[in-house]
C-alpha cells in the first residue's frame, strides 16, 4: 500500500471518529434538552396537583359552611374551588397525556374520586336547600361524603407524589445526559492528540526511517561501497524508491566489476605488449645492428624503415668478417612483419656464418638455399658482397635482388645485377662476380621497398632517382648520405610506406691529393 | 588492377591489367584459388597489360605455378620480363634453366 493511501486512510479514520462523536453528542444534547423540558413540565403539573388539592379543600370548606350557615355567601369558596377544579383537572389531563400510563391512571382515579365526592356534596347541598340543615346533617352523618373526600385526598396525594417523583427522575436523566455530554466533549481533544501521535508514528515508520536508511545507503554508495544491499521498507512507493536505489547500486557494482575485468585484460595486454616490445626491439637490433668500426678510409652506414611496427622482412649486416674484409649482406623476405623478420634473421645468421667461413658470396647463397629449403608461399632475395679494404676489390652474388649500385669517383654507375634466382622457391645456382671500388667510390644496396615506393600520383620512386642522389652526394661520411636519402623518400611519400625500405651504403674515401 | 578470366574445360586464361602490388595481389590470389577449386588444372596468365608487378604479385604467380599441372606466363611485357630476368624466375616462362 503506498504512502498516500495509508495517510488518506488514517485521515479518513480520524474524520469518521469526529463525525461519530458529533452525532452521539448531538443526540445526547437533544436528549438532555428533552429531559429538561419534561422536568419543567412535571414541576408545573405537580404545582397544579397541589392547587387541585387546595381547590377541593376550598370546595369542602364552602360546602360545610353552607350546610351549617345556610347562606349562599358561605358557598362562594365551593363555587370558586369547583371552577378551579375543572380548570386544573382539564390542564392536568392535557399535561399528562404524554407521560406514562400510571400517572394517567392515578389522575383518572383522582378525577373519578373527585366526581364521586362532588356528587355526594351536591346531594347534601340539595338536601340543605330543600329540607333544611337537619336533613343535610343527617346525610353528612352517614359518613358517605367524608369517606369519598378521604378517598379523593388520598388519590390527590398519590398524584402529587407521582408527579414529584417523575419530575425528579427527569431531572436526574437530564443531569446524567449532561455528564455524558461533558465526557464526550472531553474525548475530542484526546482523540486529536491520539491521532496526531498516530500520524507522527506512521510518518516516522513509513517515511522518516526509510528515508534515514536510504540516506545511509546512498552515503555508503557515494563512499564507494557497492557491496551492501539497500533495504528500505516502509510504504510501497517509498520502498520502491529504495528498490530503485538498490537496482542502481547493483548496476553500478556490475559495471564496476566489468570495468575491473576490462582493466585486468588491458593490464595483461599491456604486459604482453611490453614483453613482446622487448623481443621486438631485440629483433630489430638484430635485423639492423649497429655497424662497427671500419678500416681507415672506409665508412659505412645503413638504415631500415619497416612498413609496419618495428620489425621488418628486410635485414642487413655490414661487418668485418676478416681484418681487411668487409662483408655486406642485404636480405628481403617477400611480405613484411614479425614472421618475415624471424626468417630474415635466420637468413642473415646463415649468410654471416658462411662469410666468416670464407665462402665466396655465391657459395654462401647456395648454402643459404640449402639451409632454408622451401619457403613457399614466401621467398627471399638477397645481396651478398665481400669488399677487400686494402685493394677495393669487390666480390658479390645477387639472388633475385634489385641491382646494387656502384658509383665511381667519376660518377659512372654500375648496376650489380642478379647472379642467380631468388631463394626459397626453385632450385638454382649463384655465381660470384667481381667489381672494383676505387677511391671515392660509393657502393649502395637497397630493397625494392625503396624503388617501388609510390607518391600520391602513383609514380614510382625508381632506381634512377636513387642513383642520382647517391652519385651527387659527397661521401665523406656515409651516415649523412643515408639520412639525406631517407629524407628524400619521406618528401616523396610522406604517408606510411607499403613495404619495408633498407639502404646500405659503403664509401671509400678519395685518396689524399 | 582488372582481371578477365575465360574458362574452357580444364584450361583457364587469366588476363591481368594494371598494377599487381601488395594491395591488389590478394584479389588475384582469390581469383586463382577459385579457378583451382573449380577444377581448372591448366592456367595461362596474360600479363601484357600489367603496369607493375611487385614481390607480393610475384609470390602469387609462384604459388599458381606450383598448384597448376600446366602453367604458362605469356612473355611480351617489358616490366614483367625484366622482373623475371632479375629474379631468375625463367621457370615461370617455362624455361628449363633459370634466366
Amino acid at each position: 500500500m503506498n504512502l498516500r493511501t495509508r495517510l488518506s486512510l488514517v485521515a479518513a479514520g480520524f474524520i469518521a471518529s469526529l463525525v461519530a462523536i458529533g452525532a452521539v453528542g448531538a443526540q445526547l444534547a437533544t436528549d438532555r434538552l428533552e429531559a429538561a423540558k419534561s422536568a419543567g413540565e412535571l414541576t408545573a403539573l405537580a404545582e397544579k396537583a397541589l392547587r387541585l388539592n387546595s381547590a377541593y379543600v376550598d370546595m369542602e370548606s364552602g360546602e360545610r359552611g353552607f350546610i351549617i350557615g345556610g347562606s349562599e355567601v358561605f358557598l362562594e369558596p365551593y363555587n370558586r374551588g369547583e371552577a378551579a377544579v375543572d380548570e386544573l383537572q382539564a390542564a392536568l389531563v392535557q399535561g399528562t397525556t404524554k407521560f406514562d400510563r400510571q400517572t394517567r391512571t392515578i389522575l383518572d382515579a383522582t378525577i373519578a374520586a373527585g366526581g364521586a365526592w362532588r356528587e355526594q356534596a351536591g346531594r347534601e347541598l340539595s338536601l340543605r336547600r330543600s329540607f333544611g340543615r337537619a336533613k343535610a346533617e343527617e346525610e353528612v352523618a352517614s359518613q358517605i361524603g367524608k369517606e369519598r373526600f378521604d378517598t379523593l385526598r388520598a388519590s390527590l396525594g398519590r398524584l402529587s407524589s407521582r408527579l414529584v417523583d417523575a419530575q425528579r427522575a427527569a431531572s436526574r436523566h437530564r443531569e446524567h445526559r449532561a455528564r455524558q455530554l461533558s465526557t464526550l466533549l472531553l474525548a475530542v481533544p484526546i482523540i486529536g492528540v491520539l491521532f496526531t501521535g498516530l500520524m507522527a508514528l506512521a510518518i516516522r515508520r513509513w517515511v522518516a526511517r526509510p528515508m534515514d536508511r536510504m540516506l545511509a545507503a546512498v552515503r555508503l554508495i557515494a563512499a564507494g561501497d557497492l557491496s551492501s544491499n539497500v533495504e528500505v521498507g516502509g510504504a510501497d512507493d517509498v520502498a520502491e524508491v529504495g528498490a530503485s536505489i538498490d537496482a542502481m547500486r547493483a548496476t553500478m557494482a556490475d559495471r564496476l566489476a566489468e570495468s575491473d575485468r576490462l582493466r585486468e585484460v588491458a593490464d595483461r595486454a599491456r604486459e604482453a605488449i611490453e614483453q613482446s616490445a622487448t623481443v621486438t626491439l631485440q629483433l630489430r637490433s638484430e635485423l639492423a645492428n649497429e655497424l662497427g668500426d671500419f678500416p681507415p678510409g672506409w665508412t659505412a652506414a645503413a638504415n631500415l624503415l619497416p612498413a609496419e611496427g618495428w620489425v621488418a622482412g628486410d635485414c642487413y649486416d655490414v661487418t668485418l668478417v676478416a681484418p681487411h674484409l668487409l662483408g655486406v649482406i642485404v636480405i628481403d623476405i617477400a611480405g613484411h612483419g614479425a614472421a618475415q623478420a624471424v626468417v630474415a634473421l635466420r637468413c642473415k645468421e646463415i649468410l654471416r656464418a658462411a662469410l666468416r667461413m670464407r665462402l665466396e658470396p655465391g657459395a654462401a647463397l647456395g648454402l643459404l638455399a640449402q639451409q632454408v629449403g622451401d619457403l613457399h608461399p614466401s621467398f627471399v632475395t638477397a645481396f651478398v658482397a665481400l669488399v677487400d679494404t686494402t685493394t677495393g676489390a669487390c666480390r658479390y652474388a645477387n639472388a633475385g635482388h634489385p641491382p646494387a649500385l656502384l658509383a665511381d669517383h667519376d660518377n659512372t654507375v654500375h648496376e650489380l645485377e642478379p647472379t642467380g634466382p631468388l631463394l626459397g622457391v626453385f632450385a638454382g645456382t649463384w655465381t660470384t662476380k667481381s667489381a672494383q671500388m676505387a677511391p671515392g667510390a660509393k657502393f649502395a644496396v637497397y630493397t625494392d621497398g625503396l624503388t617501388e615506393a609510390r607518391d600520391d600520383a602513383d609514380v614510382f620512386y625508381g632506381m634512377e632517382r636513387f642513383a642520382e642522389l647517391v652519385v651527387t652526394l659527397p661521401c665523406e661520411v656515409a651516415e649523412s648520405v643515408i639520412k639525406t636519402c631517407f629524407d628524400d623518400l619521406h618528401a616523396f611519400r610522406p604517408s606510411r610506406l607499403s613495404d619495408d625500405v633498407t639502404i646500405v651504403l659503403v664509401c671509400r674515401e678519395c685518396e689524399a691529393s | 588492377m582488372q582481371l578477365t578470366t575465360t574458362r574452357s574445360g580444364d584450361e583457364a586464361v587469366v588476363t591481368i591489367a594494371g598494377d599487381v602490388d601488395a594491395e591488389t595481389s590478394p584479389q588475384l590470389e582469390a581469383e586463382l584459388n577459385t579457378l583451382f577449386s573449380g577444377g581448372a588444372t591448366s592456367l595461362v596468365v596474360d600479363v601484357e597489360a600489367v603496369s607493375f608487378l611487385g614481390s607480393s604479385g610475384l609470390s602469387v604467380l609462384i604459388g599458381a605455378h606450383r598448384t597448376a599441372e600446366r602453367f604458362e606466363l605469356r612473355r611480351g611485357n617489358r616490366i614483367v620480363d625484366r622482373l623475371i630476368s632479375l629474379t631468375g624466375l625463367g621457370l615461370l616462362y617455362g624455361d628449363s634453366e633459370p634466366a
